[in-house]
């Protein structure tokens, strides 16, 4: 079925959380029942990503794109993702179509004249620091050749493993929350963190929800930013009533953070806490 | 097996009987009416869209033997019918909170990972095939009442309907959006 301008103005509406009744089962059923409707929606989607990224929405719009439409993880990852190619858009549009052939080719040849300058530049007058060794090196018994080359070696995965190995924090600053059923529309306050932490990590005891109980033998919590990145997080003590977590300093920028615990009972199936904890870094 | 098993195996059988009288083709319709479920709860705002969907599956599956032999018209409605229910069932259960929004509508990613995120993307950009690449570039690149100009003009160029312009340049999009997830979660590694 073709679309329409109306259907354009329904999808979008739809989006927004704006249609009920007979209009969202209208648009619902199509999306059921029509192969191609889906890919309307989906293109309805990006639209409206660049619409609230380039600020053409009215307020309105604006409330119901924030509030509903970016009530899930797959959506705030496209907004993320239209950002980015916005940004790629607005950086390559001039340089593909706004350039001509003459202009492209003028560029081309300036830039072999200044790679063949910088070569000429390099061109050495005096014996470089890797000819030095090499004239050292060869000057040397193969003994002494062998133990340098070894202790080399050793020195190199030393430097390696020190600066690779992870530091386990040593200084913590911590939050205690408790599950959140709402948004950021909540009357409830949202705990605050500031920044610079001037420690090493932040360690969060959730408190488990009343009425949780039969404990669960594994918990797993997960990070979410405002971008919809998620990140998973070390579980670093439990017990009946709570489960902590860490995150290094150095993961924290400014913004609004949910965190999300999934429990694993005794039968093995996983599940996710209702609700999220929620805390701002400011 | 056990007669629950069995049970279910017969209701699944009945219900792909019942979705189309050849088995790939009721595989087929079954993956499209769960994908469609699944796109509706997400637009309802459900973070936990797969679930409600394959709770709605599990309903009509168990019921399928009946419904057979008394229901007439598209199978899709009456998923349709169960999945309204299941979803306001959900609510009454236990009201699912919206995720944070940011506070500040433009979100600062952190310039390492925007670094990362624009080479994946011009990686992604040039493996696409030149025209796909230049109409991704075209049909974005205006903004606000210029760009419903730029893009009926590039749809006369191209010599399609705008509708089919707009399809297109989504799909592009799409298959970016793809490409850019994997680059990213290969940590660049390709």
């Amino acid at each position: 079925m073709a679309t329409s301008g109306k259907d354009l103005e329904e999808i979008r509406q739809y989006l927004l959380g704006t249609l009920s009744g007979e209009a969202r089962q209208r648009v619902e059923e199509r999306l059921l029942l029509e192969e191609d409707f889906l890919e309307e929606l989906l293109s309805g989607e990006d639209e409206l990503i660049d619409q609230y990224l380039h600020q053409t929405l009215s307020q309105e719009e604006r409330d119901g794109f924030e509030r509903h439409f970016l009530s899930t993880p797959e959506r705030l990852q496209k907004l993320r993702f239209g950002k980015a190619f916005g940004r790629y858009i607005s950086g390559h549009s001039e340089v593909a179509y706004g350039e001509t052939i003459e202009t492209r080719y003028a560029a081309d040849a300036t830039a072999d004249d200044t790679a063949a300058v910088a070569v000429a530049a390099r061109l050495p007058t005096e014996p470089t620091r890797a000819e030095r060794f090499r004239a050292f090196w060869s000057g040397q018994t193969w003994g002494l050749r062998a133990g340098l080359a070894l202790a080399s070696v050793v020195i190199i995965t030393g430097a390696l493993w020190v600066s690779l190995t992870p530091r386990a924090p040593r200084t913590f600053a911590t939050l205690a929350l408790n599950i959140s059923a709402g948004n950021r529309a909540d009357s409830t306050p949202t705990a605050k963190v500031t920044l610079p932490l001037g420690v090493d990590a932040l360690r969060i005891s959730l408190a488990l929800p009343g009425g949780a109980a039969p404990p669960a033998t594994h918990y797993r919590a997960e990070l979410m930013d405002v971008d919809g990145g998620i990140k998973p997080l070390q579980i670093v003590g439990q017990d009946a009533q709570s489960v902590s977590v860490l995150i290094p300093a150095a993961e924290l920028s400014r913004g609004q953070y949910a965190l999300k615990l999934y429990q694993t009972g005794a039968q093995g199936t996983e599940q996710p806490f209702s609700g999220n904890y929620l805390f701002n870094v400011e | 097996m056990n007669r629950e098993s069995a049970l279910t195996q017969a209701a699944f059988d009945s219900l792909l009987a019942w979705l189309d009288p050849d088995r790939d083709r009721a595989g087929r319709r079954y993956e499209f009416i769960r994908q469609r479920l699944i796109k509706i709860f997400t637009c309802r705002g459900r973070p936990d869209a797969e679930e409600l969907a394959d709770e709605t599956i599990n309903r009509v599956t168990l019921k399928a033997p009946d419904i057979v032999k008394n229901y007439e018209g598209d199978p899709a409605l009456y998923f349709y019918g169960v999945a309204q229910k299941v979803y306001l069932e959900s609510i009454r259960k236990r009201p699912q909170p919206a995720p944070p929004v940011p506070a500040s509508p433009v979100p600062t990613p952190e310039a390492e990972e925007l670094e990362r995120e624009s080479e994946c993307l011009e990686r992604c950009m040039e493996r696409l095939s030149q025209s796909n690449r230049e109409l991704a570039i075209e049909y974005y690149r205006e903004e606000k009442r210029a760009k419903i100009d730029h893009r009926k003009e590039l749809a006369e160029k191209l010599g399609i309907a705008q509708n089919a312009l707009r399809i297109r340049a989504h799909r592009i999009r799409a298959t970016l959006h793809q490409c850019v997830q994997a680059c990213l979660e290969q940590g660049l590694a390709t």
